[in-house]
């Protein structure tokens, strides 16, 4: 089929796999955020926080299902209910706070009350309501979905959801050698950093699922004045291996490690007190992958992304990271820290602060980030610009050649300093965009 | 400010060579003499800056850092937003003004330690967009004088915000 710039119709496609390029109107486009909530966020499973958030019965947070604001409530003690913030009677948020711990929702405009688990136990006026009104149909709107994997909570609004595992596949084997690692599991450090940024929210998943090559130019203040200096300086003489792995699913991370070779002093990894919990927990396999890892910087489509980066002075953090899509061309970013719930207090509160000094709210790359994506998503919405779709051609070369001798799940791909991974995921979002509507044009 | 003994108000004399200080200091922020202002920095020093997490009215206020430096990252933060080559959330440079009132001082714990609390409201404008940022935050400050002047042992600046509306914070209050 041609590539049509402009979207006229729900059947064009944004990706032109041929070419390398995705039109910017994907990246700016408020008719393509509503599409993208309808065809992507409500079906998907979408991340929406920890169980160390939650960790007793009541606890609950408040954040976004799609565009739909939810309540994620620990019910039970090995039970999560994710419920549409929104009463059931006319329609007021029952919850206006971001946390808190709660015996039951009651909403504050007419007293509707439900048990935590939505279930609608008075309206309050109940003697005034016909005798065969059905209260097991007017409880809280609750996700069909919700699963917890080893301690990250995910939901889907859609009925027909596959499995969580199915739908992770093999990301999920990374995503364990990160959240279970040691017998106790991650625990969240404090709560989310947040920030709004009138940028697009996948150029926040692209950026992470493997954007190699803006890292030399974007984050050239903090690699010049990385504290460990020492390390860099290691793997620019010795030479780092790195590489993209991508799933089925449209999921993928960037590994780098530092050349083999390197004098071992040279190598800052995990806590030495850590890494016999990890035998403990993971395959042999899966520890091998931690080892002397530098970077993992990876996305879980579509919006959730993760990163262990061992940058600046501090220890190795392990953060987490939602691209909240607010509008076309504006995201809401959430950002947690996590570390060992073994580890002792100074060294948790090492990570926590490493963490947020390079990513968060005010973090030393994150600040050129956020500028460069504003301004990517600013220039890109007009219709001039919209002619001219962006490039992702360095994917071209690499597609069709993954690695061979990669022994860990997914599909492998070297060199790491293309854009094969962002144009996959860009590929898996098209496929998604352009199904059930009804009218493919292949 | 102190916990255990009724703080005492310093004279005002030392209010207003406080006030002085805060002006001035804020002054070096605005003018982007980010090297003259990290000067003013005791070698120990701890600059933190919180947001809060909206919470019942009824449970504990829950802040929570987004900046939470020692003299080492707080001097690479400035490092980086001060050499034009090195970053582009501040190059072009924010337009900033900043403001500094309710100013409260206290003698502190030994002669010449000073407790300060101060309100600042940061106004920023990024160039290029028609949009401006507004900080507003309480400011609590432990100062230290001696015979080089006065420095910042400590600072917490305590945003009144959630969620920051105007993008990541590359700018020091």
């Amino acid at each position: 089929m041609t590539y049509h710039p402009r979207m006229k119709s729900d059947a064009t496609r944004w990706v032109d796999v041929e070419r390398g390029l995705v039109s910017r109107e994907a990246f700016v486009s408020d008719e393509v955020y509503q599409l993208e909530i309808e065809r992507i966020f409500n079906r998907s499973w979408i991340y929406l926080g920890h169980d160390t958030e939650i960790p007793n019965i009541g606890d609950y947070v408040v954040r976004n299902l799609g565009n739909a604001p939810v309540i994620v409530v620990r019910d039970a003690p090995d039970s999560t209910k994710v419920l549409l913030n929104s009463c059931r009677h006319r329609g007021a948020k029952l919850c206006r706070a971001d946390a808190g711990n709660t015996k039951n929702f009651v909403c504050p405009f007419h007293g509707w009350a439900y048990e935590i688990d939505g279930a609608l136990r008075t309206t309050g006026f109940d003697h005034h309501l016909r005798d065969d009104t059905d209260f097991s149909t007017m409880g809280l709107v609750s996700a069909p979905h919700v699963e917890n994997f080893y301690g990250l909570i995910f939901a889907s609004w859609d009925e027909d959801a596959l499995p969580l595992r199915d739908y992770l596949g093999d990301i999920g084997w990374y995503l364990e050698s990160f959240f279970n690692r040691t017998p106790g599991g991650m625990e969240v450090l404090a709560p989310p950093h947040r920030w709004r940024t009138k940028a697009n929210w996948k150029i926040g998943s692209l950026n992470f699922i493997g954007d190699s090559q803006h890292s030399p130019t974007t984050h050239i203040g903090p690699s010049t004045l990385d504290a460990a200096r020492s390390i860099r300086d290691g793997f620019r003489k010795h030479g780092q291996d790195s590489f993209h792995v991508v799933t089925d699913e449209g999921h993928g991370c960037t590994l780098t490690y530092l050349a083999p070779g390197m004098p071992e002093k040279n190598y800052d990894t995990h806590s030495d007190a850590l890494k016999p919990l990890y035998q403990e927990s993971l395959s042999e396999d899966q520890v091998s992958m931690l080892h002397h890892l530098r970077v993992c910087v990876g996305t879980v489509f579509p919006n959730m992304s993760f990163i262990e980066s061992q940058v600046g002075a501090g220890e190795k953090a392990l953060i987490i990271r939602l691209w909240q899509p607010v509008s076309g061309t504006e995201m809401e970013v959430l950002s947690w820290v996590f570390a060992e719930k073994e580890a002792d207090q100074g060294y948790k509160d090492r990570v926590l602060r490493n963490g947020f000094h390079n990513f968060g709210a005010a973090g030393v790359f994150e600040q050129d980030d956020m500028a460069l994506w504003e301004s990517a998503t600013a220039a890109s919405n007009n219709p001039i610009a919209q002619q001219y779709p962006y490039s992702f051609q360095t994917a071209l070369p690499y597609a069709d050649t993954p690695d061979e001798n990669h022994k860990w799940p997914g599909r492998a791909h070297r060199p790491a300093d293309t854009e094969i991974a962002q144009f996959w995921f860009m590929q898996c979002w098209d496929a998604l965009m352009r199904a059930n509507d009804g009218k493919n044009d292949e | 400010m102190s916990e255990s003994v009724e703080p005492s108000p310093v004279n005002i004399d030392d209010y207003v060579m406080i006030q002085r200080f805060l002006y001035a200091e804020a002054a070096l922020l605005d003018r982007r003499a980010y090297q003259a202002w990290f000067a003013l920095m005791t070698h120990d020093i701890r600059y933190r800056v919180t947001t809060v997490s909206a919470r019942p009215a009824q449970d504990k206020t829950s802040r929570f850092a987004i900046i939470d430096e020692d003299a080492q990252t707080l001097k690479m933060r400035i490092d980086q937003i001060s050499d034009p080559n090195l970053t582009h959330a501040e190059n072009p440079p924010t337009l900033t003004q900043r403001l500094v009132s309710n100013v409260e001082a206290y003698y502190g714990e030994r002669n010449g330690v000073f407790e300060a609390a101060s309100s600042i409201l940061l106004y920023a404008s990024r160039p290029g967009s028609p949009e401006t940022g507004l900080y507003a935050g309480e400011r609590q400050d432990i100062l230290i004088r001696d015979s080089s002047g006065v420095r910042i042992a400590k600072r917490t600046v305590n945003l009144a915000q959630t969620v920051l509306r105007d993008s990541t914070l590359s700018l020091l209050l």
